[in-house]
C-alpha cells in the first residue's frame, strides 16, 4: 500500500460494470464453455508489461473430472483479471508478476466462500475486492493515507469475515436439521417404502 | 416409532377403509411384514393432480432444450448448496459440471433447497444395481407422482388404471425376503395397492397366492422378470391389463412369452431411486415419460455423444434436484419428433469380451444375440483368463444359451443358477 493508486469508485464501477465476456463459463477440456481463463490471463500479463503464460497451470480446469471443484475459482480469476486491465493498473511496477501471484493464490483461497457474480452484484464485496487488489499491486486508493486504507479492508475483511461465518453457521444449521429430520424419520416404520418397487 | 393409520393415510375414506381391512384380513392374504400409507394431504393430492392434468395436457420432448431448464440450473445453483460450490451460472447450461451417486450418497443433505420445508420429508435406503447403500429423501406428493409417471407409460400401451377393482396396482417380488404390506392408494381413487412376495415362504399356504390374487382383480402387475416368471407358473384365472417390468433389462424373449401367456402388454420401465420412473419401453426403445425431465447422452468428459451415459436434470422429487445428474446407465438418445426416446439401455459401462478368435465382442452384441431368448436374468463375465461363465435363472435350456453364443464369443461355460439383486449388472470382465 506504499504508493497512492486510482480513485477507488472508479475501480468499484468498473467491477459493477464486468462486461458478459468475463462472466461467461470457463473454456472446458472437453471444448465446453466460451471463455480460455489461461489465455484471457496471459494477454493481461502481456498488458503489464510482462510475459505471457507459458503453462496454464492454474488458470484452467486439471482435467475434465474437475470441473465441479475448480469452477467458481476460474470465475473469479476472470473477474479479477477484468478488474486488473484497468489501464491505471496496468502500469505499476512489478504489476504482472503481482497480478500473476494475486490471481492464482488469492482467488484460490476465496473460491469456497465468494461467487462471481457476488464480486460484481454487492457493493460490499465489490469495495473489498478491489482494495484487495490494490494491496496486492502494492498501492492504496487516491485520497487514503496508509493507515485509513488499511483500517477501511481491515473493516470491510471482518464484515466479510462475519459474513462468511454466519453463512456458515446458517449452512451448518440447516445441514443439522435435515439429518436430525433424517434420523426421526428413518425411525419411522412406515416411512417411504410406498410406492417403491 | 408406529405411525397411525391416519397417519399413514390422512385422507382414508370408506372405500379406502373397508379394502385395507379386507386385504389385510383376507383369509388367504399372505403374512404382511410390514405397515405404510401414501400419507398423502388434501393439498397433495390436489398437487399430485394438477401434476397429472400437466403431464396429460404437456407431452414430454424437446426441440433444443426444454424451456424451463435454465430457470432450473439458476435456482439450484443460488438455492442448493452442493451447486452452489459451482460458483453461479453464465447462462451455459452445457458448461455446468456432472456429478454422479457417490456424491448424492456422501451427504443427501447438501441437495435439499434452502427453501424447502421438512416437515413432510420421508427417506428409506436404496441398495441399487451395482452401488453401495444410499439414502434417499422424497415426500408424499412426489412419491405419489411416480403413479402419474406410471399411468404415462401404461397409456403408451392404450392402458388405463382405473381403480375400479379391488386392486389396482400389486407391486410383486419373488425374493427370500422382501418387505410387503397391504395399502390403498388416494390418487387411485382409494383402491388397493399391494406389495407382495410370491414366495410361497410367505404365504400360510401356497395355493394361497392363486385364490388371494385371483380375488383382489388385480388391474396392473410391477415386478421385475422372475417374479413374473413365478406368477405365470401360478394357475390364476385372473388376467391383468398389463405387466410392468421393472427391470429396465427385459429381453424381447421374455416379454414375447409373457405377452403370450398373459395376453396383455408388457412394459418395460426404467426407473431410479433417485428420479423414479424415467421411461418406458414398449418394444421400440425407452420412451421419455414425463415434461418434468431433460436427458442428454455425454462422454466421461461431459460432452455430448450418440452413445454414452444418461445423465439427467430435473424430477419430480424436491429433495433430489438433478442438475446434470450422471446415472451409470449407457444408451443412445434418439429424437422421435420431439419425443426423446433410450435406444439401447443399458446398466453399467460397456464392457467389451476377447472372444476364443481374438476378436473384441461389445456387449450390446452380447445383449442382441440374447434378444430372442425367453431369459429374465443373465449375467456374463470374463475372468482374467480369458474364460467366460455365463450364469442365468429361467427355464431355457443350457445348450440353447450356448448354441447362441458360441459362434459370437466361442467356448464358453453356461451355468443355471440363483443370481443376486432384482436389475442385475449383465456384463462384466476382469480384464478391463
Amino acid at each position: 500500500m506504499e504508493h497512492e493508486g486510482p480513485i477507488l469508485e472508479a475501480l468499484t464501477r468498473r467491477l459493477g460494470e464486468c462486461p458478459p465476456d468475463f462472466l461467461a463459463e470457463p473454456r472446458r477440456p472437453g471444448g465446453q464453455g466460451k471463455i480460455d481463463v489461461a489465455a484471457v490471463v496471459s494477454d493481461l500479463l502481456e498488458a503489464m508489461g510482462g510475459s505471457p503464460l507459458t503453462d496454464p497451470e492454474g488458470f484452467c480446469y486439471p482435467n475434465a473430472r474437475a470441473v465441479n471443484a475448480h469452477r467458481n475459482r476460474l470465475r473469479l480469476i476472470l473477474v479479477g483479471a477484468w478488474l486488473l486491465f484497468a489501464g491505471e493498473l496496468r502500469r505499476v511496477p512489478q504489476a504482472a508478476e503481482r497480478a500473476r501471484e494475486w490471481l492464482s493464490t488469492r482467488m484460490q483461497e476465496l473460491s469456497p466462500y465468494v461467487q462471481a457474480d457476488q464480486l460484481v452484484q454487492d457493493p460490499d464485496r465489490r469495495e473489498e475486492f478491489v482494495r484487495l487488489a490494490l494491496k496486492a499491486l502494492d498501492l492504496r486508493p487516491a485520497g487514503e493515507s496508509i493507515e485509513q486504507a488499511q483500517d477501511r479492508l481491515v473493516t470491510l475483511s471482518s464484515v466479510e469475515r462475519a459474513r462468511v461465518v454466519k453463512e456458515a453457521q446458517a449452512a451448518e444449521r440447516r445441514a443439522r436439521e435435515i439429518r436430525e429430520e433424517m434420523a426421526r424419520k428413518a425411525a419411522e416404520e412406515a416411512a417411504a417404502a410406498w410406492g417403491r418397487e | 416409532m408406529t405411525l397411525t393409520q391416519e397417519e399413514r393415510f390422512p385422507l382414508l375414506d370408506q372405500r379406502g377403509r373397508e379394502t385395507l381391512l379386507w386385504l389385510s384380513e383376507h383369509p388367504a392374504a399372505p403374512r404382511y411384514n410390514y405397515a405404510c400409507g401414501d400419507m398423502l394431504s388434501q393439498e397433495g393430492l390436489r398437487r399430485v393432480q394438477a401434476y397429472a392434468a400437466d403431464q396429460a395436457a404437456r407431452p414430454p420432448g424437446w426441440e433444443g432444450q426444454p424451456e424451463w431448464l435454465d430457470e432450473f440450473a439458476r435456482r439450484c445453483l443460488a438455492r442448493v448448496p452442493f451447486y452452489r460450490r459451482y460458483g453461479g451460472w453464465t447462462g451455459d447450461f452445457e458448461g455446468l459440471p456432472t456429478f454422479d451417486r457417490r456424491e448424492l450418497a456422501r451427504q443427501p443433505w447438501e441437495f435439499v433447497s434452502d427453501d424447502q420445508p421438512l416437515d413432510e420429508l420421508l427417506m428409506y435406503s436404496t441398495s441399487g444395481t451395482t452401488a453401495s447403500k444410499m439414502w434417499v429423501l422424497a415426500d408424499p406428493e412426489s412419491s405419489n407422482k411416480y403413479l402419474v409417471a406410471l399411468e404415462r407409460a401404461l397409456a403408451l400401451a392404450q392402458v388405463a388404471i382405473t381403480g375400479r377393482t379391488r386392486v389396482a396396482l400389486a407391486l410383486v417380488g419373488h425374493q427370500e425376503s422382501t418387505l410387503t404390506y397391504p395399502c390403498v392408494s388416494t390418487y387411485l381413487g382409494q383402491a388397493g395397492y399391494l406389495k407382495l412376495n410370491l414366495h410361497p415362504g410367505q404365504w400360510h399356504h401356497p395355493d394361497d397366492r392363486v385364490r388371494f390374487l385371483d380375488e383382489c382383480q388385480v388391474e396392473v402387475y410391477s415386478g421385475d422378470p422372475l417374479a413374473f416368471l413365478e406368477l405365470k407358473k401360478l394357475p390364476l384365472t385372473t388376467r391383468p391389463k398389463a405387466l410392468v417390468s421393472t427391470s429396465m433389462n427385459l429381453l424381447p424373449g421374455m416379454r414375447t412369452e409373457l405377452e403370450g401367456h398373459f395376453g396383455c402388454p408388457v412394459l418395460d420401465l426404467y426407473s431410479l431411486c433417485e428420479a423414479r420412473c424415467l421411461a418406458v419401453d414398449l418394444g421400440t426403445g425407452h420412451q421419455v415419460l414425463t415434461n418434468d425431465l431433460y436427458v442428454e447422452i455425454l462422454d466421461d468428459e461431459d460432452r455430448p455423444v450418440q452413445r454414452g451415459e444418461v445423465v439427467l436434470t430435473g424430477g419430480r422429487n424436491p429433495f433430489i434436484p438433478l442438475l446434470r445428474y450422471r446415472t451409470g446407465d449407457y444408451a443412445w438418445l434418439e429424437m422421435r419428433g420431439r419425443t426423446p426416446v433410450l435406444v439401447g439401455l443399458e446398466g453399467r459401462q460397456p464392457v467389451a469380451f476377447l472372444a476364443s478368435d481374438g476378436r473384441l465382442v461389445n456387449n450390446i452384441d452380447v445383449t442382441e444375440v440374447m434378444k430372442p431368448l425367453p431369459v429374465p436374468q443373465y449375467h456374463l463375465h470374463q475372468h482374467a483368463d480369458g474364460s467366460l461363465v455365463l450364469r442365468y435363472q429361467g427355464e431355457v435350456e443350457e445348450a440353447d444359451l450356448r448354441g447362441a453364443l458360441e459362434p459370437l464369443l466361442g467356448h464358453l461355460q453356461v451355468r443355471r443358477e440363483p443370481l443376486e439383486g432384482r436389475k442385475m449388472v449383465r456384463y462384466t470382465s476382469d480384464r478391463c
